[in-house]
């Protein structure tokens, strides 16, 4: 596993600001420490996709430095070619919300999806559907970003603009299903 | 061991932070939201679909398999002939030109050549000339100009489930690497010209990381310049039309506001599944007084002078769309607005014809681009069949696509990836500063 340093102090900014949801409507959701959080279990992705040399990225450290968040589970993986990243894949669990027993998987709703999807990039995101997924694109600076949800997981995969097959490795990503 | 992943994963993390902000309005929805909703439910469904683009002067038909948004394939026929098909699968893009004509269409122009196209339609509309529809866009970049004489005649013989699937194509893993030629590998057919020469060839030519993107961006070619862009986003088209005009009604009969005098298209059709029918209203023409920022009179725009209807199935998937570009029905308000007086004598098409050309000529004079006399006509079947799927053919030539307008990647493969080195455990390089990924830009 490979270690994540500066890049992720923008992680705990973020994620600390999760739990801070939606209005009275909306199912209330208990935050999970970030020293809680866990890393997704079992090997989600190959060593290689199209070429590409897969590796787990540790952000243990970072994670630690917050105090409350959606995700009880979260892993970034990095794409290279030699040693030029080309993606990274995050791929997080949602944690469970307040009713217990009773939970609302609050995840499945439409319109918190598109609230999380809504502030990803710097352009409006656009929904497209792939192999009968729906998946909202994006763009971030000189980089390609696809969001797509499966059950309580969400995946954000950003792509360098220069990356030539980033329709192929979204297609390939798309199977996986922790 | 640190590793820095650098800006990209920035960028990333920093959207999941604003999660706060997760929370929609209300339920209320009005017509609009109707239509919105049912032009994007329709978007993201699989389909098979005939676009046809009617003009005076030329008729562009696209047929074709809609699978997802990265999987298509389609068949392009002008006049009614066929001459070109494109099948895109991921990154992948294969196409075979028949015809001379589509190579003409859907080359992509370079900077110069858009440069003096603007500019010699600016001149032209300056100076009076070019006004009889063919010139006002400098070098016809818009798509028109083909000798064809715009018969009107549906393409209902191209090959909508491509030939490539004939070709018994695989999926992309199994995409015959072995059964294709590479081509440019010795210096051979690498500069454009031998590129043209072989797509005129008429065979499949393959660019494996060069498909198009559909999304909206700076490149986005302007409508009738890729009728193949056109009809894969006709959708988008239609929510733009909408957004552009005044209203949309449902199509009542009974409406003590319908107007059947104005109404050139048909009612829903239950046999053919037609559910009901969307109308859209389009806007009043600016008056004298209504000027933009240089103080000059507003000229008309498509939202002005467009009807467009849209049908939908039970389901509430648009399953045809109709548009005309009606001026025939302005011509009163033309004259009383911006003084365009066709002369005495003409029949009621040529009038519209003249008025036209004046219109065109005040959108010069303010910039912008010429409207097109054109009428649509959209249909959409097995719309959300997850069956239909689009395979690539085989026996490809790859090359670089680059000669064509929104297509083509610089070299027409992906990078070769590195020679395995000792890893060292430093920091990767940041993107951003890196050199390309495929090393030669």
């Amino acid at each position: 596993m490979r270690r994540l340093s500066r890049s992720v102090l923008a992680l705990a900014t973020v994620l600390a600001l999760a739990s801070t949801a939606c209005g009275d409507d909306e199912p209330t959701v208990y935050g999970v420490a970030g020293s809680e959080v866990a890393q997704l279990q079992g090997n989600l992705l190959p060593n290689q996709i199209l070429g590409l040399n897969v590796a787990e990225e540790d952000v243990a450290e970072t994670l630690e430095l917050i105090d409350n968040t959606y995700v009880d589970q979260l892993s970034v993986y990095s794409f290279r070619l030699g040693e030029l990243l080309q993606a990274t894949l995050q791929v997080g669990h949602f944690g469970a919300d307040a009713g217990g027993a009773q939970a609302v998987d609050y995840w499945k709703d439409r319109r918190f999806r598109l609230g999380l999807v809504n502030n990803i990039g710097g352009s409006a995101p656009r929904e497209v559907r792939l192999g009968g997924n729906p998946v909202w694109l994006t763009t971030g600076t000189n980089q390609q970003l696809s969001i797509w949800f499966h059950e309580e997981h969400f995946f954000v995969l950003a792509t360098r603009a220069d990356f030539t097959q980033p329709r192929s490795l979204l297609r390939e990503l798309l199977e996986v299903t922790p | 061991m640190n590793r820095l992943l650098t800006r990209p994963l920035i960028a990333l993390f920093v959207v999941m932070g604003l999660l706060s902000t997760a929370c929609a309005g209300g339920d209320t929805r009005d017509a609009e939201d109707v239509v919105r909703d049912s032009i994007r439910s329709s978007e993201t469904q699989p389909r098979r679909f005939q676009y046809i683009d009617e003009t005076p002067e030329v008729t562009y038909s696209v047929s074709g398999v809609y699978e997802d948004d990265f999987r298509y394939q389609v068949a392009f026929s002008i006049d009614g002939e066929l001459v070109y098909e494109e099948v895109v699968q991921d990154d992948r893009i294969a196409v075979r030109v028949h015809d001379e004509r589509a190579l003409e269409l859907l080359r992509r122009p370079d900077e110069a050549e858009e440069l003096e196209g603007e500019i010699g339609g600016i001149v032209g509309d300056i100076t009076g000339e070019g006004t009889d529809g063919e010139g006002t866009d400098g070098e016809g970049t818009d798509g028109e100009g083909t000798d064809g004489e715009g018969t009107g005649e549906e393409d209902t013989g191209a090959d909508t489930t491509g030939e490539g699937a004939e070709d018994g194509g695989a999926e992309v893993e199994a995409a015959a690497q072995d059964d294709v030629t590479p081509v440019g590998e010795e210096g051979e057919l690498t500069d454009e010209e031998q590129v043209e020469e072989l797509l005129l060839s008429g065979v499949w030519v393959e660019d494996v990381v060069g498909a198009p993107s559909l999304l909206p961006s700076a490149t986005t070619p302007d409508i009738g310049e890729d009728p193949v862009y056109d009809a894969l986003t006709v959708l988008r088209y239609t929510q733009s039309a909408m957004m552009e005009g005044w209203a949309v009604d449902r199509y009542d009969p009974d409406s003590i506001t319908y107007r059947p005098q104005e109404d050139p298209f048909e009612p829903p059709s239950a046999e053919d599944g037609e559910y009901e029918r969307w109308d859209y209203e389009r806007i009043f023409l600016p008056s004298k007084s209504q000027v933009n920022e240089s103080g000059q009179q507003q000229p008309p725009s498509m939202s002005h002078l467009r009807k467009m209807v849209l049908y939908l199935d039970e389901d509430g998937h648009v399953i045809r769309v109709e548009e005309q570009v009606d001026i025939r029905r302005r011509l009163k308000d033309l004259r009383e607005k911006y003084d365009i007086i066709p002369p005495e004598g003409m029949s009621e098409d040529e009038q519209a014809f003249w008025a036209l050309e004046k219109i065109n000529f005040l959108r010069g004079m303010t910039g912008e681009d010429p409207i097109r006399f054109r009428s649509l006509s959209v249909r959409f079947d097995d719309v959300g069949d997850e069956s239909l799927t689009v395979q690539m053919p085989t026996g490809t030539t790859i090359t670089s696509l680059l000669v064509l307008r929104n297509r083509g990647s610089e070299t027409g493969r992906p990078p070769e990836p590195p020679e395995e080195g000792p890893d060292d455990g430093d920091d990767v390089a940041d993107p951003e500063v890196a050199p390309p990924a495929d090393g030669d830009g």
